[in-house]
């Protein structure tokens, strides 16, 4: 919704002070969104693509060489430059889409499962680069099923069947789990007091919110 | 303003290009396909009816019949003539379709002649194939009255018919036929073009990233028209020219009038690929569309039959159908010459449809994210 991706049936909502509804244009201009799937152009090169995004994200044309250099440079695209999007291998593709995402240095970001299907050390390096964007400011919204990437966040909304069944930053979320079951599984590494992992406490919470329900 | 609306709509034109470019297949969709097509279309579509095999039975075997089925055999029309010995062969050739025609000169022929009481010819068609029937037919009604005129002998005192065709006076058929298989090359290439581009993005997923850009509808409408309508006008354009350099077909009307009649006409197509690509998922789906879409354009649109003939229900319905106005449009100004308000009464209609379709394509791109 947020993207413009889907239509809001009621309410409002801003990005950076603009109304989504009002001026929905301008609104997404704030942002950047990389999605699940590899979504840049496959027949055209990984400097075309770049080209292509700065100048619709509203970079205007002397500014847009140096932007894509940029880019290039942050994300080590240099090598593969004029190679087709679609000849790149997966980590690749995944740092073309972070770097089309981010051409225009936008305030808020929005990251789709960025790290699915993607190997180890890519997605070590994905998170260092998320982690050094927000601490220079930028907002960014990951959505993720892998839960020790969870861990990184600040603030997360556990999400179930549609629904969000608990919001906070990670240790809030393992405290409140701790609550509802006080010694998950006993094991030898942790002793009493010690707070439950991000996936017992994912599973601790889903439980709760169906007997909730039930 | 104004400024970062171009950059953005330039930016999406020289990317259609260049996807359109990059691809193998829409490079031969867009070059090699109508061309070649045009070659081979102009050679074999023709509705000339040359070539017929005759198969003669004659009973009388005298010197008038001798004289008849020369006249037959000098003609250029007919190419084979088969003698058959009795009935039940005569029969054969025109069941298996060794001949399409068949001349049955019964035994009294020569006798009715001079004795002038009258004689009788039988000619028999090939009902299969109802249009080449009729036209083999009346050849040989020409052939035989011309024969019965001579044997009446010239009192002078008959009608003489005398017959012109305007606007292409041998009748040339690839004259005809060539203006509208350039339209129709056209047509399916513009409706494959547009059709694909936004079906083919929307399944790769690439729609999306355009969708979340700060591209407007109205943009995106814009950079996905332009391409394929540039594309389109030279296409057409440079297969005009073949036609006129090397089949000769004369060009009568004005150059501008059919460079803007042809631009509106191919804007109306342009405005129906995309909206059908735009109500369409995957490029299958828009292939299929597009198929269902042509069979009923093309056939209500005056290339087979004459709109005029048509069932008066069906005539107001081809005023929905962009192909016709571009086949009057396309036909009128090459051959007949036809002057603005001709054009100007089949573009309006045209720029009906265009802003119709365009309409509603953009907003259906929306419509179907929700």
């Amino acid at each position: 919704m947020m993207c413009g991706l889907a239509r809001p049936t009621s309410g409002t909502a801003r990005i950076m002070g603009i109304d989504i509804k009002k001026n929905p244009e301008k609104a997404r201009s704030n942002l950047g969104y990389m999605a699940q799937k590899f979504s840049l152009y496959g027949s055209l090169t990984v400097r075309e693509n770049l080209d292509f995004f700065a100048l619709a994200y509203g970079i205007s044309l002397l500014k847009k060489e140096e932007k894509v250099n940029e880019v290039i440079d942050v994300f080590g695209l240099r090598e593969y430059q004029n190679a087709k999007a679609e000849e790149l291998p997966l980590g690749l593709k995944q740092r073309l889409s972070m770097a089309a995402a981010l051409i225009h240095n936008p305030p808020v970001l929005f990251l789709d499962e960025p790290t699915s299907g993607v190997d180890v050390l890519t997605r070590r390096d994905f998170w260092n680069h998320i982690i050094s964007l927000s601490k220079k400011g930028v907002t960014i919204m990951v959505t993720t099923h892998f839960m020790d990437e969870a861990e990184y966040c600040d603030r997360i909304s556990l999400f179930y069947k549609g629904e969000t069944i608990a919001v906070g930053t990670p240790t809030e979320l393992k405290q409140k789990a701790a609550a509802f079951n006080p010694s998950p599984q006993p094991s030898p590494q942790r002793g009493e007091g010690v707070l439950p992992t991000m996936e017992e406490t994912f599973i601790t919470l889903i439980k709760e919110s169906e007997r909730g329900k039930s | 303003m104004i400024r970062d609306f171009l950059r953005r709509v330039a930016a999406l034109i020289k990317k259609e290009f260049r996807t359109i470019w990059n691809d193998p297949k829409s490079r031969a969709i867009i070059i090699a396909m109508p061309l070649m097509q045009l070659l081979v279309f102009s050679n074999a579509v023709t509705m000339e009816v040359r070539n017929i095999d005759t198969v003669v039975l004659d009973r009388s075997r005298s010197v008038e019949s001798r004289e008849l089925l020369s006249r037959f055999e000098n003609s250029s029309r007919f190419r084979e003539f088969y003698y058959a010995e009795n009935e039940k062969e005569f029969r054969q050739y025109l069941d298996t379709q060794k001949a399409q025609l068949g001349i049955n000169i019964p035994n009294d022929f020569a006798r009715g002649i001079k004795s002038k009481t009258g004689a009788n010819v039988q000619i028999i068609s090939d009902g299969r194939q109802t249009n080449s029937a009729a036209i083999a037919s009346g050849y040989s009604s020409q052939i035989i009255n011309l024969y019965n005129a001579e044997l009446a002998g010239n009192k002078g005192s008959g009608l003489n018919i005398t017959v012109r065709n305007w606007f292409n006076p041998n009748l040339e058929y690839k004259w005809y036929i060539l203006t509208i298989i350039v339209a129709m090359l056209s047509l399916v290439t513009t409706l494959i073009l547009t059709s694909l581009s936004i079906a083919r993005e929307r399944e790769l997923g690439t729609f999306d990233q355009l969708i979340v850009s700060p591209l407007s509808s109205f943009e995106i409408l814009l950079g996905k028209s332009i391409p394929p309508l540039v594309i389109a006008m030279t296409l057409t354009m440079v297969m005009i020219g073949i036609v006129i350099v090397f089949f000769h077909v004369p060009f009568n009307g004005s150059i501008i009038l059919f460079f803007v009649s042809i631009l509106i006409s191919l804007m109306a197509i342009v405005g129906v690929g995309l909206y059908i690509s735009s109500i369409c998922n995957t490029q299958q789906q828009a292939i299929l569309s597009v198929m269902t879409f042509m069979m009923p354009a093309v056939l209500l649109s005056g290339f087979i039959s004459p709109i005029e003939d048509m069932p008066i229900c069906l005539q107001y319905l081809t005023y929905l159908n962009p192909v016709r106005f571009f086949m009057v449009l396309s036909r009128g100004i090459i051959l007949k010459g036809v002057g603005i308000s001709d054009v100007i009464v089949n573009i309006i209609p045209l720029l009906i449809i265009a802003l119709i379709t365009l309409t509603l394509a953009s907003r259906t791109f929306k419509r179907k994210l929700g």
